[in-house]
């Protein structure tokens, strides 16, 4: 009939809907699902963004260390690398002997690098000093030359 | 009686008979197989992008602390070869730098003192210390005197050896002509002995004369040796001017 006004649901309806066996329940499940799903969507996309930051940091700490050894490397020069190398080939070659006992040939030293053998000529020419000069020389207060630790 | 086909292929009487739309896919409804791609690609891609991520984690811990040497390899500082590891590596060259560091000052230090004919006080860690440069020739020095020992035991034992089998045939020989021949031969391997003993007293074998390791000669400049050239054997440690 044109102009019957049908009357608005009362809210009682409402209520009682919700009473109904089935629709709290699947209302419950439908909210559970959806609370499920965001966290299983944040937990994927947080993984992969933990990954790409972690890869992120491995990255910068590979490459940091890279350069730190190439700045490592620019010091000290290559004779005084040599010096060092040297003194390991020298502990090389004392444990070898150690170890091998049935050689028929006396063995030869390692040749020495030439910052060495300035130093060594140094020294030597130091010694001389102290012989021509007398056992007591002058004691000098030039300071210790140290490397540091 | 009905047609079985048509029974088949019609629609039920219930869902015939409802006033519900009734809507027939063939196969299946549009854009639900494109979901389920496009779910299925994102999986794919989710995989792959965080396979890349452990991919890049795992390459660069490895190369930073990797544990393991290379003894094909000479290092100055480990015995074991150089280190494969980034981290390692730098700790490495920090000993080395430590170590070689201020050796042009040391030795400028100990020339003026020679200049000024003054007893020097610089010493040097990688020198003096122990463990040392100086250390070390002590004990090279000394290995190589034992090294030297021993060969002269070993030769003096043998011909003790040769000279106690001589006697023994000796003993048991009756024929005259062969007790003087082997007679000779055991005054030969005495007086062998004796030089050996000589010179393993005097050092008067120059073969078997140690050269202290403090005299050894200059590296040769062909030399490829890491402790003479080390810009040539490991070009890789030096970067900058100072390769």
């Amino acid at each position: 009939m044109i102009g019957a006004v049908t009357p608005p649901p009362q809210d009682d309806d409402g209520r009682h809907a919700l009473r109904r066996p089935g629709v709290a329940w699947r209302m419950v499940r439908r909210s559970a699902a959806w609370v499920g799903k965001s966290v299983v969507r944040l937990w994927v996309v947080g993984l992969l963004v933990a990954a790409a930051m972690g890869s992120g940091m491995a990255l910068n700490q590979m490459f940091q260390a890279q350069g730190q050894l190439e700045s490592l490397r620019e010091q000290p020069g290559a004779e005084a690398y040599a010096v060092v190398a040297y003194r390991r080939e020298l502990a090389r070659q004392i444990e070898m002997m150690g170890r091998v006992r049935s050689e028929d040939v006396v063995p030869q030293p390692p040749s020495r690098p030439a910052l060495l053998e300035e130093i060594d000529i140094a020294r030597q020419r130091n010694r001389q000093v102290l012989t021509q000069t007398g056992a007591v020389g002058p004691v000098t207060t030039s300071p210790v030359v140290n490397a540091p630790d | 009686m009905d047609d079985p086909e048509e029974a088949i292929s019609g629609l039920p009487d219930i869902v015939r008979n409802s006033d519900r739309p009734i809507i027939i896919y063939q196969g299946a409804p549009p854009n639900q197989l494109d979901q389920a791609a496009g779910n299925s690609l994102g999986l794919l891609s989710w995989l792959a992008l965080l396979s890349l991520c452990l991919f890049i984690i795992g390459f660069c811990f490895w190369r930073v602390w990797n544990p393991a040497y290379d003894p094909s390899q000479v290092s100055p500082v480990h015995a074991e070869g150089r280190p494969l590891g980034l981290a390692r590596q730098v700790e490495e060259r920090r000993e080395i730098n430590a170590l070689a560091s201020d050796l042009v000052t040391y030795l400028d230090r100990v020339r003026a003192d020679n200049f000024d004919r003054r007893r020097t006080r610089a010493t040097h860690p990688l020198l003096s210390s122990p463990g040392g440069i100086d250390e070390l020739r002590r004990e090279w020095d000394a290995k190589c005197q034992s090294v030297r020992e021993g060969i002269y035991d070993r030769r003096i034992g043998r011909l003790d050896a040769q000279i106690a089998e001589f006697q023994r045939q000796r003993a048991r020989q009756s024929d005259p002509l062969e007790a003087t021949r082997l007679d000779g031969a055991l005054q030969g391997v005495i007086r062998q002995r004796t030089l050996e003993v000589t010179n393993r007293r005097t050092d008067g074998d120059p073969a078997l004369r140690c050269v202290p390791s403090a005299l050894a000669p200059l590296c040769a400049r062909d030399s490829k040796d890491v402790w003479c050239h080390p810009e040539r054997a490991a070009p890789q440690e030096f970067s900058g001017k100072a390769a």
